[in-house]
């Protein structure tokens, strides 16, 4: 039988996973302790839903969460939440409800009705949005934020940075829609309007591909050739999240069981190691409980390139 | 597929139906019952079902079922498995069970060895049954064909031969089918000596 298991993998992503989101608060400026600076682009909504998802192993998450909803929602997108919140486990929709009220509360903007349970009173009292309290420090990894606050919370701001975060490589519609994870129809229409600016350039292909021009961006927003990458957190935080889940089933699971359980993670997420796609091992080339060991092996690669490249 | 082969995919199947708190009973023909009873030492394509039971040890005489009447969970677990190892779909499969409808050889049940795979039970075929039905698949098939070495392999007396012609030529009574398993005794009598 493996020594190895499924909760052993699991708890050894988690541990990467939190340490991202430490690195990932401080970047957007919050009391958090971090050995070293973020280097890809902080996804607010995944950090948030992510964070909500780790507080149960690491409770201050939960406080910089709080935090946020009360000095930065003005800058969060409910719709990408809403968006990309089926991802997590199902008690973060209770905490997400309590993150949408804390938001409601602190900076008096309708749009957090919609994720509060139940509805709240305040909206009958006529509540009009603040201004986007401007809090934060906008290091590169913070482009998210930054482009939210010059165009406001929108499609083409976050398609935008996605853009640069790629340093001048194309993508397609599937491509952005993907990592942002908005409707692909609403980032069709982006990327044909901010190509239509000249904010980006359309690429000759098929099909159709934008870039962002690296020189470009990088002086106008004075990036010092320090572009952030970008490394689909959500995706991460949403496999890490799954991950956990299944290993809280897999106690009293077998090794063959568990190699299957690690089968079907694999399958439920093959988009992110598509993305990926040296991190994991081909699990058909691995009968039976066999794949357990390399599966835990591939998990544990994922969290050192989390730690060590990637957060 | 080895008897090695075989117990560790039916070990796989009986350990997902335990975990899902399923009991399930099958019967094996062909190779794999051959094999995993040590009659026959080669190796097999697919694993036969001819029958199914359901809470296999439940105190009480058994009812047979087709294979087909099985909980979806079952059929759930056998492509799990057939992912988790790379088998084809039908590495476990009930084309034989049409002969549960036509008639199984008297006695047939009370002849079946059970043994337990978590959730699953499996019933092996008893050597008589295994003698019988073989050669019912011999009738039509070449003399080097697998079902007739299966049958050569079985060693059949020519007293459990006669029994078995005698039932196979209850399945079909036309006058060329008899011609066929008169043909078919001749060369397994010449050959299991």
């Amino acid at each position: 039988m493996s020594k190895l298991t499924l909760p052993s993998a699991a708890i050894r992503l988690r541990e990467a996973l939190v340490e991202a989101a430490w690195i990932q608060w401080k970047a957007l400026g919050l009391p958090a302790s971090a050995e070293r600076p973020a280097r890809s682009v902080v996804d607010p909504e995944a950090l948030i839903l992510a964070s909500l998802w780790l507080q149960r192993y690491e409770s201050r998450l939960g406080k910089l969460t709080r935090m946020f909803a009360t000095l930065g929602s003005g800058l969060v997108s409910t719709q990408r939440l809403k968006n990309l919140r089926k991802a997590y486990p199902a008690g973060t929709m209770a905490d997400l409800s309590v993150f949408a009220l804390a938001a409601l509360h602190g900076s008096k903007d309708p749009r957090w009705q919609s994720l509060v349970e139940g509805g709240s009173s305040l909206r009958r009292k006529g509540m009009k949005a603040e201004d986007s309290f401007v809090l934060f420090q906008y290091p590169p990894p913070a482009l998210m934020l930054r482009l939210r606050l010059a165009f406001s919370v929108s499609i083409k701001a976050d398609t935008l940075a996605f853009l640069i975060a790629l340093a001048g490589l194309a993508a397609t519609v599937p491509m952005v829609t993907e990592a942002i994870g908005y409707q692909g129809r609403g980032v069709r229409r982006a990327l044909e309007e901010l190509a239509a600016a000249d904010f980006i350039k359309s690429v000759t292909s098929v099909p159709v591909s934008y870039r962002a021009e690296e020189t470009r961006w990088d002086q106008f927003l004075e990036l010092r050739g320090s572009s952030p990458g970008w490394w689909h957190w959500h995706q991460l935080y949403a496999f890490g999240a799954d991950l956990d889940h299944a290993a809280g089933e897999s106690q009293d699971r077998s090794s063959y069981l568990q190699s299957s359980q690690a089968r079907d993670l694999v399958e439920r997420h093959t988009r992110l190691f598509a993305l990926f796609p040296q991190l994991m091992s081909d699990p058909g080339k691995l009968p039976g409980e066999a794949y357990l060991d390399r599966f835990v092996e591939d998990i544990g690669t994922l969290a050192d390139r989390i730690t060590h490249n990637w957060a | 597929m080895k008897n090695t082969d075989i117990q560790t995919f039916l070990g796989a199947l009986g350990e997902i139906l335990a975990h899902e708190r399923v009991e399930i009973g099958v019967i094996l023909v062909g190779g794999a019952a051959l094999l995993l009873q040590g009659l026959r030492s080669r190796t097999t394509t697919d694993i036969d079902v001819i029958a199914a039971v359901l809470n296999p040890d439940a105190t009480g005489k058994l009812r047979l079922m087709s294979p087909a009447d099985l909980p979806a969970s079952f059929f759930e677990a056998v492509q799990r498995v057939a992912r988790d190892f790379g088998l084809p779909a039908n590495w476990i499969n009930s084309e034989v069970a049409t002969q549960l409808h036509s008639g199984l050889p008297p006695g047939f049940i009370d002849r079946i060895t059970w043994h337990r795979y978590g959730g699953l039970w499996v019933g092996l075929a008893g050597r008589r049954d295994l003698i019988f039905l073989k050669l019912h698949a011999t009738v039509d098939q070449d003399p080097a064909s697998w079902h007739t070495q299966d049958l050569i392999a079985l060693k059949p007396t020519h007293h459990e031969l006669e029994e078995a012609a005698a039932w196979v030529r209850t399945q079909d009574a036309s006058a060329e089918f008899v011609t066929m398993v008169d043909q078919v005794m001749a060369y397994v009598k010449a050959h299991s000596s």
